[in-house]
């Protein structure tokens, strides 16, 4: 009575075990799955990380606007108007229209001062210092016939930045690899659950209701060695001259 | 290169009957312990017949059973080994021998019973190929001649062991089931689905055959 008690007790015990086992053996079992489709997820990831990252340079020349504070957000607005833009786009025989230019440019002053920064973000560095530099120009050359007075001095020219605002980075590749292992073992979890073939004794026991007469390993190298450890040296000495 | 395969297949033919050539590996142990349980299982009862099948094709029914039967040579038994897979022999394979005597002969009155068995290189290890391929094995199986065939084995033979056709795939399986005292059903772990095993228990349990055990092979 006292055995039968000692042996519920340790199944008791081992449930928790076996569980976290066969978590872990389904796991084993499907690794393959789980590879191939974290390998599949991190080149789309790595596809799409290259599809995306169009280098973009920002650069940026500066203006005085040398006016009272109201003035100069009007003539700030004025930098963006299309009157400016669109000789700008004329002078460097750009493709786009003024719109299209306007987004690129952002106009504001640093740290309230009458120092405007006229910033231009373009696939081409080169091409966004010209911009730059032009709107800056024109504007300064178009104020006078706009407003009548001329307030403006150019401070300094744009430079060339050799440097993307948009720096290449990993994370969709790295996102892609932990979703793709996330659903790798999610698939193989279904796979198991699909999967009704016969894997353990228990299953064996509780089915035919009889006992599991014995489990036969599989017949490989480590199974049919001897099993006594004092001869076991060389015995595999002989086995490996003898196979290979 | 030719020697080395050469080498690689003699060193796997000697692996399918591990139990005579590494009596000492882990599994053989395997089998002495089977044959052990198979001997409680059936302890008190006259039993000495037993087939070998699993509810599927290549699930291990002919290794499990020449290894099984030469554990219980090793044990001092005499021990007869039947292939009863008519259909698909191939002990005579293992154990290297010819297969042009064997049980269909017997049950056709060919040959006698004594003129088919070969005695292997395990002593009190004799074995009974399939024999001709026959076009009838369901009538040969269920033949009178097959009953007196296994009380003839009974008189000089200690246990017999019977390796059949899966259970679920064919009738002869069955009717041989009916005249053993026993079954052990070999399972591939990995491999026999729930579902076919379950088929297969009903069968035997229709059957009403005594299923002594369960092997799990691998």
């Amino acid at each position: 009575m006292k055995n039968v008690n000692q042996i519920q007790g340790q199944e008791n015990h081992r449930v928790k075990d076996i569980n976290l086992k066969e978590l872990f053996l389904v796991i084993k079992r499907r690794f393959w799955v789980i590879v191939m489709i974290a390998i599949i997820a991190s080149i789309i990831g790595a596809y799409l990380n290259n599809l995306s990252t169009t280098p973009l340079y920002q650069t940026s020349s500066r203006i005085i606007i040398g006016t009272d504070a109201e003035s100069q957000k009007t003539l700030q607005v004025i930098i963006k108007d299309s009157a400016i833009l669109d000789k700008v786009i004329e002078e460097l025989n750009l493709d786009k229209s003024a719109e299209e230019l306007a987004g690129q440019i952002s106009v504001a002053s640093i740290d309230g001062s009458q120092v405007v920064s006229i910033s231009v973000i373009d696939r081409d560095p080169i091409l966004a210092a010209s911009i730059a530099d032009k709107t800056a120009q024109v504007f300064k050359d178009e104020v006078p016939n706009i407003v009548g007075e001329d307030y403006i001095r150019l401070l300094s020219n744009a430079k060339v930045n050799t440097s993307p605002i948009n720096q290449e980075n990993n994370n969709k590749l790295y996102l892609a690899i932990i979703a793709g292992i996330i659903v790798g073992i999610g698939f193989a979890f279904l796979i198991e659950s699909l999967d009704d073939r016969i894997r353990s004794e228990k299953e064996i026991e509780a089915l035919f209701g009889v006992q599991v007469l014995g489990k036969i390993s599989k017949m490989n190298n480590r199974n049919i060695k001897k099993k006594k450890s004092g001869r076991l040296e060389i015995e595999l000495r002989g086995e490996t001259i003898g196979y290979k | 290169m030719v020697i080395n395969k050469k080498k690689k297949q003699t060193a796997s033919k000697k692996r399918t009957l591990i139990t005579s050539s590494y009596p000492d590996s882990i599994i053989s142990e395997q089998f002495r312990m089977i044959q052990t349980n198979i001997k409680f299982s059936v302890a008190g009862e006259n039993s000495k017949i037993f087939l070998i099948t699993s509810p599927g094709d290549g699930e291990g029914k002919s290794t499990t059973a020449s290894n099984l039967a030469i554990t219980i040579a090793q044990q001092k038994e005499k021990v007869l080994l039947i292939d009863a897979n008519l259909r698909k022999p191939s002990l005579h394979t293992f154990f290297r021998t010819s297969n042009t005597n064997g049980l269909t002969d017997i049950l056709n009155g060919r040959i006698s019973f004594y003129d088919a068995i070969i005695h292997t290189e395990i002593g009190r290890l004799d074995i009974v190929p399939s024999g001709t391929v026959a076009n009838n094995p369901v009538e040969l199986l269920s033949s009178p001649m097959m009953r007196d065939l296994l009380i003839s084995a009974l008189r000089s033979y200690d246990v017999v062991l019977i390796d059949s056709n899966s259970i679920l795939d064919v009738t002869d399986t069955k009717l041989l089931a009916k005249q053993c005292d026993g079954v052990v059903l070999v399972i591939q772990n990995g491999k026999t689905k729930f579902e076919k095993a379950a088929e297969a228990k009903k069968v035997l349990e229709f059957a009403k055959v005594k299923l002594v055990g369960v092997v799990m092979n691998k």
